[in-house]
């Protein structure tokens, strides 16, 4: 045994040498993603951070979402593909959201990914704003606090508003929440008050000190804090109007309220730079604006072409025979129509007609049309360069003509239309609203140059203005659900709204545009 | 561990010990000076005397060249040379040891002979065969207490695999190989006994020659193979701890033989084949669409009513068209094309293989070293792809410093270069199928298009019209495969150098480090023009380099000792492990100088990304294996292992074995059994978290400023632990018949999920110990000896395995598990699901099913309903019209939910393995049963989204049995997964053939032929036969989950690249 013993002692030394050797800790550090220790290390962490919420935001909203299904129900735009819910979504008669786990990944995870990536945004400025306002962190010296907190805020505020439009509730998480694990559910007119206090602070840190945002931030121009007052003036009149549900509680809107933050909104459009897409390592693109304009996917809805042409049918024909109008037959008459459709001369023309339609003809020849929106074609796909709207001027400027003449002061709303330096006349080449008008006939208007300037921009707005003016197609849900996952997760009963038998004028549509 | 001949030899110094050598146990009792000068005194004070003889082997009568005789209990020995014939010195009154791979070995006490001329019989079941993996030190296959299968070089001759991937398919019971697809260079998937996993896949831990292996089997030749050991089961890996809950592969190249004569030979073997699809997928040939009345007129395209074509139109999308295809007034698609191409012969071309092989083995008494170069080229089948290009380079040297001190060093050099079918999604996938790949494209074609279409001229590449169809969004196959080049290119170099120091029989210490880097490019480029559907690109080129040093050290001190009649073998080990991990990609478009590959080249702002990952560990053990007067084998073991992978609060897990075994015929002595033994044992193994488990993360989004939160912290996070029970029994019935049956079953817990978190808390997810799995298998192995006499000699091995598993216990609500498939895993687990079942929506096929959800307004009753001619319940009065719908299964709410549909796990799998010898004639055959399972048949169910799919063509049915296209299109259900694309996954396949002859040496000798000592030609088949009702392209199909692993229990069909055939001839030299 002695000489076992003693060569024993052998393997013991070597394996102290070799554990002395390999005395590397078992501690690795993740190198390639912060935490948020390392992200709060230094006031200019903390600062990047802040400023980085803004692409979050942009990212989150952009990325395939809630947006492209509301095209479709919206019948703003149409589609025989599954992809994205279109076909889902708008389906005739109209059918329950899918809302199950399984359902949301068929999909495309459409509310899913907008739902939790709205909550990484709002958690980013929580916690910038706890940090600089609770712990008083002073960025850039003290310089930047305010900059950053009016950012943060204004962020916070879209998040929730935009929230407020696509749920029927959710839940609110703020830098001062202390218990976010047992926060109930609320309202979506809940959440679009969280929203307009959150721009109101934007507001108040704006009138109190002067900065400029860089136009990094936005891959645009500098921001002053006298434009960012404005942006948040314009969503809260946005929120106000469009979280209204039906309308009914569109009426009810406090108009004057929208009337006074739309007069303080923008004068300027507010956008960012497309880049390229992702492939082309582009970071400013809008994959939802993408997806609806890329050849071959989705179609614009012939109720949009049948506004501008009543002689194009507002339902595809259902025996699947193109209708008997296309650009050749309305060659000679021109000059009477909005250019935005039909126009020979320059490059203004917002809608390409196709001959032809190669969608699924067993999934119901009333998806089909012959046209598709080219209004950003040589931006897209052509290596242009230019904005990519988050908030138009024209959109401040129609909430406020409809604030006029839902107050009654209708010849400030028909001033607004027939400006010749705004898009109806400058692009529709239309003729002018005479002051003699009904405010039938200027809110008509109004709709009009929502449905045709504005389409695909602005966040759900043609899903919006459709809801609160009663019109979406019978069943249509007027709001999503909270994610089946989310229900999971949180133990949460299961539920979803539409469906035709299910109209309550509440959660799902009992109005109609075409019966 | 390495440790093949020098355990070999340390083998046969404890026989030594444990049989007939009693006085030289005292000795060893005394100090190392004592031992040292006695043994000195042994090898000199005794008379040497010189023994002469030929070893012959029984089953020819020939001389067996290379055949060792050593004197036992030292390492003194020599090898016969091409005759059989050996000389060796030796001292009077000691033993001698005749051996050879594969046969019985004979021991000799020399008296006053000097010549012993020694007969060799097959071990034909090979219980003397010793194993190192897994067990204390070499030991035979009858003294296992656990489950260590092995195949060596003999089984893998007959039909060398293309890869070590592909080489042990079908050979061991309860291992599953599944090749889920033909993409030459790709490894197959391996599983051994049922999943231990979840999200890890199921692959076992690999080792190569002592190097723990995280590269492509198949990249690694398979001439160079001389065995492998596998280790199935936690209770048989216990020893490799937090790495081996999957089981561990081991795998030994052939060496030298040191302590040998000097002998060297060469080898070179040639093979030359070519490949094929083996049968086409059934497409439709008719459509349902309106013809125009002149529709025979057009030689070009099929021409639709109501359609206005340009004048001059010859096909593909053109924007001049006017007007709608509009479907025939009852929707049946038996309409004719204008005329039909056979898409699928477009596609698949014939391939070829071939290897060439060379080795240069040479042995002599200080050194033995092997070298081998491999050069292997298999282009698969599919149009403009070049396939695998793989070159080997191994060099294996064996140094004897002295009696007592021993180097030996294994480095294997690999390099493959695969180009691979376009995939114009998910570019840094590297396997082939799926959405985008050009079987995607191909399926989705309509028969009268004409893929080899010319572009309009405003277009910049001029062949291939990327848009061959007016009516599809499909793309040209043929487009992508021209013009895009998707290539990996993997380097690996695997090192081990072991030093062992022997300073005294009881006691050996064991040095080693081991090394593998790692490099792996991946590369698409699409020049300008390249069309991705309709948009003309100006070019995009993606780069992806990952890189991966993996080092170890370790120290191993083993023990021997004989205390009376109980024999011990143990080792306590320590083993360092440091794994680094890089990787980088960049990806860009606007190519100025069109064509060039330099990323330079591109003129938008690079897409560039990096991640660098670092893993240590630490692991100590202990193992003793104890036989008890040969009869009784007990083998206990202790492990622990500290990894930086485990969370902070968990860094050291331990593991454990016990085992027992039983030789039972040494009590009952039965007649003609020769062996019988019981054995049982309970162990644990693990499975190590993915680097990023632990960490809280907020990821940036690459080279965005999003900085989102991600996973959230979890210092708790432990290794999972598979702790498995089994039990089996092992016997042999005189030279007759052998058989294996094991029954085992393992549990694991604290498997890796991920568990959603709610949205407020900013984080999406955590890393969570949180499910907990069983799965029981039962494999039996049974050879048999059936012909031996007049020159023929047939043997044959049947390999049975059957396993079950299911998830017990889960701590989230359910768990998306699988494969992405477009980035989506389809399957989802809960609590006391099967893992591999399949779940999906219903269809309801009964009355009874209906009248439960019948529609809510009372609008129908269960009169209104009837079960159609496909077995499904349609409206009653609707069967061939266009309102015939299957309806889907809802569930007692009135929701349409997710139920169990299919199982994708076998009943069982059998293997045969049969060889039939007739003089110098061979014949091999390996038939592959796999009973039962489903296979998922996505590739059909996206077909019939635009009515490609055979069974939607209704041409030459009788109208009564016709079903209109909304009928069958009800089934695609928007590609969720559904019952109707769900098929029987039995087959029976005939997976090798060889066809052999030996040219033996005395041919040699009688032709004259100068320098070749030895040869053989073969004719080869691999997969040459399938009896199956599967209606894909290939029952043996797999989609492999995020890990690269798992093909062998997602038997998902989803484009994947068909297996192909492969008739190939090779011919062997020995000089």
């Amino acid at each position: 045994m002695n000489q076992m013993k003693k060569y024993l002692q052998f393997p013991i030394v070597v394996i102290l040498v070799l554990t002395v050797w390999g005395c590397e800790k078992l501690d690795v550090q993740d190198l390639n993603n912060p935490n948020r220790a390392s992200l709060n290390n230094t006031p200019q962490d903390l600062e990047n951070l802040g400023e980085a919420s803004y692409y979050n935001f942009w990212y989150n909203s952009r990325l395939p979402n809630v947006e492209l299904p509301s095209e479709t129900a919206a019948d703003q735009f149409t589609a025989s593909w599954y992809n994205f819910g279109w076909e889902q979504a708008s389906n005739e008669p109209r059918l329950a959201w899918d809302n199950t786990v399984a359902g949301d990944v068929n999909n495309d995870r459409v509310t899913e990914n907008f739902y939790y990536g709205s909550y990484g945004v709002i958690t980013q400025v929580n916690t910038v704003i706890k940090k600089v306002v609770q712990d008083k962190i002073k960025l850039s010296g003290g310089k930047h606090n305010a900059r950053i907190l009016a950012l943060c805020y204004l962020i916070q505020g879209i998040s929730y508003g935009n929230l407020g439009l696509v749920f029927d509730k959710a839940f609110i998480v703020t830098e001062n929440t202390k218990d976010i694990l047992n926060l109930p559910a609320v309202p979506y007119n809940v959440i679009k008050d969280t929203a307009i206090k959150s721009l109101l602070k934007v507001i108040n840190i704006c009138d109190s000190s002067n900065f400029t945002l860089p136009g990094r931030i936005f891959n645009s121009t500098d921001v002053s804090n006298t434009y960012l007052k404005q942006l948040a003036n314009t969503y809260i009149a946005k929120f106000e109007v469009l979280t209204c549900r039906n309308k009914a509680s569109n009426d009810t809107v406090n108009w004057n309220s929208v009337l006074q933050h739309s007069l303080n909104g923008i004068t300027s459009d507010f956008g960012s730079y497309f880049d390229g897409m992702p492939g082309e390592g582009g970071h400013w693109y809008d994959l939802n604006l993408y997806y609806l304009v890329l050849q071959g996917y989705a179609r614009i809805d012939c109720r949009i072409i049948n506004l501008i042409d009543p002689a194009y049918p507002k339902h595809y024909p259902s025996n699947g025979k193109p209708p008997k109008v296309h650009p050749e037959l309305l060659a000679g008459q021109a000059d009477r129509m909005d250019f935005r459709l039909y126009n020979f001369t320059d490059s203004i023309k917002d809608f390409q007609f196709l001959p032809s339609v190669n969608f699924k003809a067993e999934r119901g020849y009333y998806h089909y049309s012959n046209y598709r929106y080219s209004r950003f074609d040589s931006l897209l796909f052509y290596q242009g360069t230019g904005l990519l709207y988050e908030f138009r001027q024209y959109e401040n400027d129609l909430y406020q003509a409809e604030a006029y003449a839902m107050t009654n002061q209708l010849s400030n709303a028909i001033a607004i239309l027939n400006d010749h330096k705004k898009p109806r006349i400058a692009r529709g080449h239309l003729s002018e609203i005479p002051l003699s008008a009904l405010k039938t006939e200027v809110l008509n208007a109004i709709f009009y140059e929502r449905d045709i300037e504005l389409i695909a921009q602005g966040f759900m707005l043609g899903f919006c203005d459709m809801r609160r003016r009663d019109i979406l197609q019978p069943g249509t849900f007027l709001h999503y659900p909270i994610p089946g996952l989310e229900l999971q997760t949180l133990n949460m009963d299961y539920y979803t709204f539409g469906g035709t038998s299910n109209e309550d004028g509440i959660n799902v549509s009992n109005g109609g545009w075409f019966k | 561990m390495s440790f093949d001949e020098k355990e070999i030899i340390r083998n046969i110094v404890n026989k030594n010990l444990n049989e007939n050598n009693k006085p030289k146990i005292k000795i060893m009792r005394k100090t190392g000076l004592l031992l040292l000068i006695i043994l000195l005194m042994k090898q000199f004070t005794f008379a040497q005397v010189t023994i002469t003889g030929t070893i012959i082997s029984a089953d020819d009568n020939l001389g067996l060249p290379g055949a060792a005789v050593v004197v036992k209990g030292t390492t003194t020995g020599t090898t016969t040379d091409i005759d059989g014939k050996y000389k060796i010195n030796v001292p009077q009154g000691a033993t001698l040891v005749f051996s050879f791979v594969g046969m019985k070995s004979q021991e000799v006490v020399i008296a006053s002979q000097t010549a012993i001329d020694i007969t060799l019989k097959s071990d034909i079941f090979k219980m003397d065969e010793v194993v190192v993996a897994g067990v204390a030190s070499a030991t035979p296959k009858r003294n296992l207490s656990v489950s260590v299968a092995k195949v060596d070089s003999k089984e893998l001759e007959d039909v060398p695999g293309t890869s070590a991937s592909s080489a042990l398919q079908g050979k061991v019971a309860g291992v599953v190989i599944v090749s889920g697809n033909g993409n030459p260079g790709e490894s197959s998937g391996i599983r051994l006994r049922g999943s231990n996993s979840l999200l890890e896949g199921q692959s076992p831990l690999i080792i190569v020659d002592g190097v723990m292996f995280q590269g492509e089997l198949s990249d690694i030749n398979a001439n160079d193979i001389e065995s492998y050991e596998v280790v199935k089961g936690a209770a048989a890996s216990a020893l490799y701890g937090s790495q081996a809950g999957s089981g561990v592969l081991v795998i030994t190249t052939r060496r030298g033989k040191l302590n040998q004569d000097v002998a060297t030979d060469v080898v070179i073997r040639n093979e030359y084949g070519n490949s094929s699809l083996v049968k086409e997928i059934q497409l439709a040939t008719h459509h349902p669409y309106l013809l125009a009345d002149d529709y025979l007129q057009q030689p070009n395209y099929t021409k639709y009513a109501g359609v206005i074509y340009p004048a001059g139109y010859k096909g593909g999308h053109d924007p001049n068209i006017l007007g709608n295809r509009i479907l025939d007034y009852d929707h049946y698609a038996d309409n004719n094309y204008r005329f039909i191409n056979d898409v699928q012969k477009e596609i698949f071309i014939q391939g070829n293989y071939y290897t060439n092989y060379v080795s240069v083995n040479s042995s002599s008494n200080k050194i033995a070293f092997f070298v081998s170069g491999e050069n292997n080229r298999n282009t698969g089948i599919v149009f403009n792809t070049s396939g695998s290009s793989r070159q080997n380079f191994k060099i294996n040297i064996d140094l004897k410093i002295s009696d007592k001190i021993k180097i030996t060093s294994s480095t294997l050099y690999t390099q493959n270069y695969i180009d691979m079918p376009s995939q114009t999604q998910g570019n840094e996938d590297i396997s082939s199928g799926g959405q985008g790949s050009p079987f995607f494209s191909a399926l989705f074609m309509s028969p009268d298009i004409n893929l080899n279409l010319n572009p309009p001229d405003s277009l910049i590449l001029n062949k291939y019209y990327n848009q061959p169809d007016q009516w599809s969004n499909s793309e040209n196959p043929k487009h992508a495969l021209y013009y895009e080049k998707r290539t990996q290119q993997r380097n690996d170099i695997l090192q081990n150098f072991s030093l062992n120091w022997t300073p005294a029989s009881i006691i050996n210490f064991d040095v080693s480090y081991s090394l593998e880097k790692q490099n792996a490019n991946v590369s698409l480029l699409q020049p300008r023009g390249f069309q991705i559907e309709a948009t003309q690109t100006d070019g995009y080129e993606y780069k992806e380099t990952s890189d991966y040093l993996s080092q170890t050290i370790q120290f191993t001190s083993n023990l021997q000792k004989k205390f009376g009649d109980l024999v011990t073998k143990g080792k306590i080990s320590y083993l360092f492990e440091e794994l680094e991990q890089n990787y980088f990609y960049g990806s860009g478009s606007r190519m100025l100088a069109n064509g060039i590959t330099s990323m330079g080249n591109l003129s938008s702002s690079l897409l560039l990304s990096s991640a660098e990952a670092k893993t240590i560990s630490k692991d100590y053990f202990g193992i003793i294996d104890m036989v008890y007067k040969d009869k009784y084998i007990a083998s206990i073991l202790y492990r622990i292992d500290g990894s930086s992978l485990f969370g902070a609060d968990s860094r050291w897990n331990p593991y454990y074995r016990a085992s027992l075994a039983y030789k039972l015929n040494e009590d009952l002595h039965l007649k003609g059994i020769e062996e019988l033994k019981l054995h049982a044992a309970i162990g644990t193994a693990g499975q190590r978290p993915g680097f990023y488990y632990q960490y809280e993360t907020y990821p940036i989004i690459p080279n965005t400023a999003i900085i989102n939160a991600g996973t959230s912290a979890n210092s708790k996070l432990k290794p999972a632990n598979t702790t498995e029970t089994e039990f089996g029994i092992n016997g042999q019935y005189r030279d007759f018949l052998n058989f294996d049956l094991i029954s085992s079953q393992a549990v694991t817990s604290g498997i890796f999920a991920k568990k959603n978190l709610p949205a407020v808390t900013g984080f999406q997810n955590v890393w969570w110990n949180a499910a907990t799995t069983q799965s029981n298998t039962w494999e039996a192995t049974l050879g048999a000896q059936l012909i031996k006499k007049n020159g023929i000699d047939w043997s044959v091995n049947l390999t049975f395995d059957r396993v079950r598993q299911k998830v017990t216990h889960l701590d989230v609500p359910s768990l998306p598990i699988g494969p992405p498939i477009n980035g989506v895993q389809l399957f989802t687990l809960q609590s006391n699901s099967v893992i591999g079942q399949i779940q999906g929506h219903d269809w309801v096929r009964n009355l009874k099913q209906m009248a439960n959800q019948l529609p809510k307004d009372g609008s129908k009753t269960i009169d209104d309903y009837t079960i159609n001619s496909d077995g499904y319940v349609i409206l009653k009065g609707t069967e061939g019209t266009i309102s015939e719908k299957p309806i889907l299964l809802e569930n007692k709410d009135g929701l349409v939910e997710d139920v169990k549909i299919g199982d994708f796990n076998a009943n069982f799998d059998m293997n045969l393995f049969s060889k039939i010898t007739w003089k110098n004639f061979g014949l091999t055959t390996l038939w592959v049963w796999k009973q039962g399972g489903n296979i998922y048949n996505m590739t059909k169910q996206w077909i019939y989204l635009d009515l490609q799919s055979g069974e939607i063509d209704q041409s030459g049915k009788p109208n009564y049995k016709k079903k209109a296209i909304d009928y069958y299109t009800t089934f695609y259900d928007q590609v969720h997964l559904n019952s109707h694309f769900v098929e029987s996954g039995t087959y029976l396949k005939l997976r090798e053939i060889s066809l052999f002859y030996i040219i033996s040496p005395n041919i040699i000798k009688s032709l004259g032929v100068p320098l070749i000592k030895s040869g053989r030609i073969s004719l080869l088949g691999r997969n040459l036969l399938t009896f199956t009702k599967y209606t894909g392209w290939d029952p043996e199909v797999g989609t492999p989950d995020a890990r690269g692993s798992g093909a062998t229990t997602w038997i998902i069909d989803m484009f994947n690249y068909p297996n192909f055939r492969m008739y190939s001839a090779s011919l062997e030299l020995t000089f």
